[in-house]
C-alpha cells in the first residue's frame, strides 16, 4: 500500500513537472509570438500612415499643382445615355 | 488550581483573539494591497490603452485616424554628459537644447523622466540609431489626419481630461467621445522565477476595447471642392470670414461643411479657443432676405395668397409703430406681385405679408420650420437663440424680412432644405454609420422633423427662387441652362442698438437641380470689403460650386434659358 502511494506521488511530480515545462516554454512561444503580432502592427501602421498620406486630395492636388496642371473654368460633361454618348460643354 | 486554569484560558483568549485580529487585518482591510503586491511578485500589470475609434468620410477614406508615435524619456542616472545629449537630442525632437537640458538638470535624482511625446516613428528610429545611454521610448497611438485641416471645425480635436486620458472636443470628437474612446484595459503578464513568460490566462482578459469608428455623411472630394471655393472668395472680396454647408435636402446628410479661418486639428494648442468652435452651428446672425421666402411659402400654404397676388402698400415706405420701413435700394414697385416680391427682396412686401399673415400664424410657421430651437444635428456646440416671448407690430414685420431674428446657419438651410423636399424638414446629420470593433454596424436612419409646407406650396415656391435666380439680381453669376432655385441675402450687423451701415454679412442659399434637388447649400461671406451685397459675393461663390457639383453628379444642363 505504502509503495503504491509512494508511485502514484513520483508519478503525480513527474506529470506536475512536465506541464510545469511544457507552460513555462509555452510562455516563450506566446511571448515570441506577441513579439512578432506587434511588429506586424507597427509594420502596418506605418504602411497605412504613409498611404493616406499619398492618397489624400490635400497632398494629390499639390502634387498636380506641381505638375502643372490648372482647373478647367469651361465644365465639360460627358453623359451616356443608352448608346448614344454626348459631349457637352459650357 | 482554579486560578491558574482562568490565567491560561485568558491567555489563549487574548492570544486567539490577537491572531484573529491580525488575520482580519490582513486578509480584509489589506487585501486588496497584498493581492497587488502578489501579482507584482509573479508578473508585470499593464495597463491596455483602447485604439480611438476612426473617422472615416462617406468614401471610407480617414479623415481622422491614429499613428504610431512615441514618447520619448530619459533617465538622468545613465545619462554621463547632460548637454551633450540635449545637443544631440535637440535638432531630432524640434526642441531647444535649453529646454531639453532644464528637464534633465531638473530630475537628476530620479530614474524616468519624459521629455516629448507625439515624436513619429522615423524620428524615433534615428534616435535610437544614436544609441545616446539612458533615452528610451514608450510607443503609443495619437489621432493623425490624412486630410490635414480639412472640416477641422467639423471633426473637433483630440485633447487629455483631468487624468491624462485622450478626451474629444469640439464636432464630432467631442459629440461622440464616449464612441470613439473605448475602454481601457489591464492585463497581467505572469513570469516565473527566471523572469521568463508563463502561459496565462489571465492575458485573455484584459477588459480592453477599442473605440468604435464612425462613417460620415461627408462627400470628400466635396468637402475639399467647398474648402478650396470658400478660401478663395473670401480672399476675392476681402472678407473677414466665411462658411458654407452642403446639404442633401432629402436626408439631412451633411455633405461639406465648411467655414473660414479655420485651425489645424494636429497643433490646436497654438491656434485661439474662439476657432475651436464650428460657427455653421454655433455662431447666430441676422439671416435678413434669405428668409423671405420660408415667410412667403407659408402664406401660400395658408391660401393667404398666390404668386400673382398684388402688394398694396408697396407704393413707398411703410410706416410701422414708429418706424418707416423702405426697400433696400429705396426702389418702390406699386401694386407688385408677390413672385417679384421675392425676385427683387422687396422688404415692403415682405411687411404686406407678414400683416396679412399675422402674428399668430407667423410664428407657428417660424416654430415648424425650427427657428429658435436646435435642429439636433450630431456635433458637439450647436445653439440656438429662442423666439422672442413678446412680439410688437415691428418685430412682426421685420421677422418677415429676416431682421431682427437670430438663427444659426444650419437652422437656416434645414429650414430652407423643406423647400426643396416637398415641405417636409429632415433632422441634419453628419454620421450615416457607427462601426464596433467586431464589425457590428449601427445606421442612422433620416429623420423628418416636421412638414412646415404642402409638396404644392413648396413647388410653388421651388418655381418662385428659380425665376428669382434667372431674373433677380444675382442672374448674371447663374448657370445657364440649369434650374436653380436660390434667394440672396444681405443682412445688417447689429452693433450696440443699430445696425452697422458699412459692414453686412452677405449670404446665398439654394438648391438644385430644382425639380430633383441632389443639394441644398449655403453660403455667408462676412463683412465684404468689395461689395456688401450677397448678390456681388455669395452667390458667385454659391454658383461656382454648384457648377462643380453638377458635374461630379453628372447632372446634364436641360436647356439654354
Amino acid at each position: 500500500m505504502t509503495s503504491l502511494m509512494i508511485g502514484l506521488i513520483l508519478i503525480l511530480s513527474l506529470v506536475r513537472i512536465s506541464v510545469s515545462t511544457m507552460l513555462t516554454t509555452g510562455g516563450i512561444s506566446l511571448s515570441e509570438v506577441n513579439t512578432q503580432i506587434q511588429s506586424y502592427q507597427r509594420e502596418n501602421a506605418i504602411l497605412r500612415e504613409e498611404i493616406y498620406s499619398l492618397a489624400s486630395l490635400t497632398s494629390l492636388s499639390e502634387k498636380a499643382e506641381k505638375d502643372g496642371f490648372v482647373e478647367s473654368k469651361t465644365a465639360a460633361l460627358v453623359i451616356s445615355s443608352g448608346s448614344n454618348t454626348v459631349a457637352l460643354g459650357q | 488550581m482554579r486560578w491558574r486554569y482562568l490565567v491560561t484560558l485568558a491567555f489563549f483568549g487574548l492570544t486567539f483573539f490577537a491572531i484573529s485580529a491580525k488575520l482580519f487585518y490582513w486578509q480584509v482591510i489589506r487585501a486588496a494591497d497584498l493581492s497587488a503586491m502578489g501579482r507584482a511578485q509573479y508578473g508585470n500589470q499593464i495597463t491596455i490603452t483602447p485604439q480611438r475609434g476612426e473617422i472615416v468620410a462617406a468614401d471610407n477614406f480617414p479623415l481622422a485616424t491614429n499613428r504610431l508615435s512615441y514618447l520619448v524619456y530619459a533617465n538622468p542616472h545613465e545619462i554621463k554628459d547632460i548637454d551633450s545629449t540635449a545637443s544631440e537630442l535637440s535638432p531630432l525632437l524640434t526642441m531647444d537644447v535649453a529646454s531639453i537640458s532644464a528637464i534633465l538638470h531638473a530630475n537628476t535624482d530620479k530614474y524616468w523622466v519624459a521629455i516629448t511625446s507625439g515624436v513619429h516613428y522615423d524620428k524615433k528610429q534615428d534616435i535610437e540609431n544614436m544609441n545616446i545611454p539612458g533615452i528610451g521610448f514608450e510607443e503609443s497611438y495619437t489621432r493623425f489626419y490624412p486630410e490635414a485641416s480639412m472640416a477641422a471645425q467639423l471633426l473637433g480635436f483630440v485633447g487629455q481630461d483631468d487624468l491624462g486620458n485622450p478626451k474629444g472636443y469640439s464636432g464630432l470628437e467631442g459629440f461622440y467621445d464616449r464612441q470613439l474612446k473605448g475602454r481601457f484595459g489591464t492585463a497581467v503578464e505572469v513570469k516565473d522565477a527566471m523572469g521568463r513568460p508563463v502561459l496565462s490566462k489571465i492575458n485573455d482578459d484584459s477588459g480592453a476595447q477599442d473605440g468604435r469608428s464612425l462613417t460620415l455623411t461627408i462627400d470628400r472630394p466635396i468637402q475639399f471642392l467647398v474648402e478650396q471655393k470658400l478660401k478663395d472668395g473670401i480672399e476675392k472680396f476681402g472678407a473677414a470670414s466665411g462658411l458654407v454647408a452642403v446639404m442633401d435636402p432629402k436626408t439631412g446628410n451633411i455633405l461639406a461643411m465648411a467655414s473660414f479661418p479655420s485651425y489645424d486639428p494636429r497643433d490646436y494648442a497654438k491656434y485661439d479657443d474662439s476657432l475651436y468652435k464650428n460657427p455653421f452651428i454655433s455662431n447666430t446672425y441676422e439671416p435678413g432676405s434669405t428668409m423671405k421666402p420660408l415667410i412667403m411659402a407659408t402664406a401660400f400654404n395658408e391660401n393667404l395668397l398666390t404668386p400673382d397676388s398684388t402688394c398694396p402698400i408697396c407704393s413707398e415706405p411703410v410706416k410701422v409703430d414708429d418706424y418707416d420701413i423702405h426697400t433696400w435700394n429705396n426702389e418702390y414697385f406699386p401694386n407688385i406681385s408677390m413672385k417679384d416680391v421675392i425676385r427683387h427682396s422687396d422688404n415692403t412686401g415682405m411687411v404686406y405679408v407678414s400683416k396679412v399673415l399675422g402674428e399668430d400664424r407667423l410664428i407657428t410657421a417660424l416654430n415648424k420650420f425650427g427657428i429658435g430651437s436646435m435642429t439636433g444635428i450630431d456635433l458637439q456646440g450647436e445653439a440656438a437663440v429662442p423666439l422672442r416671448n413678446s412680439w410688437l407690430p415691428i418685430d412682426v414685420a421685420t421677422a418677415s424680412f429676416g431682421q431682427g431674428i437670430s438663427v444659426t446657419p444650419i437652422e437656416l438651410l434645414d429650414a430652407f432644405s423643406s423647400l426643396a423636399n416637398d415641405g417636409k424638414r429632415m433632422k441634419p446629420h453628419v454620421v450615416s454609420k457607427i462601426t464596433t470593433p467586431d464589425g457590428q454596424t449601427i445606421s442612422i436612419q433620416p429623420e423628418v422633423l416636421d412638414q412646415p409646407l404642402s409638396p404644392q406650396s413648396a413647388k410653388v415656391m421651388t418655381e418662385i427662387l428659380v425665376y428669382t435666380v434667372d431674373k433677380g439680381e444675382a442672374s448674371f453669376a447663374r448657370l445657364k441652362g440649369y434650374r436653380i432655385a436660390g434667394k440672396t441675402g444681405t443682412a445688417s450687423i447689429p452693433v450696440s442698438g443699430h445696425y452697422d451701415p458699412t459692414q453686412t454679412i452677405a449670404s446665398f442659399i439654394g438648391y438644385a437641380p430644382a425639380d430633383d434637388p441632389k443639394f441644398a447649400m449655403l453660403v455667408i461671406i462676412n463683412k465684404p470689403t468689395s461689395s456688401i451685397y450677397g448678390a456681388e459675393t455669395a452667390a458667385p461663390v454659391f454658383f461656382d460650386i454648384s457648377r462643380d457639383l453638377l458635374t461630379y453628379y453628372g447632372i446634364a444642363p436641360t436647356g439654354d434659358q
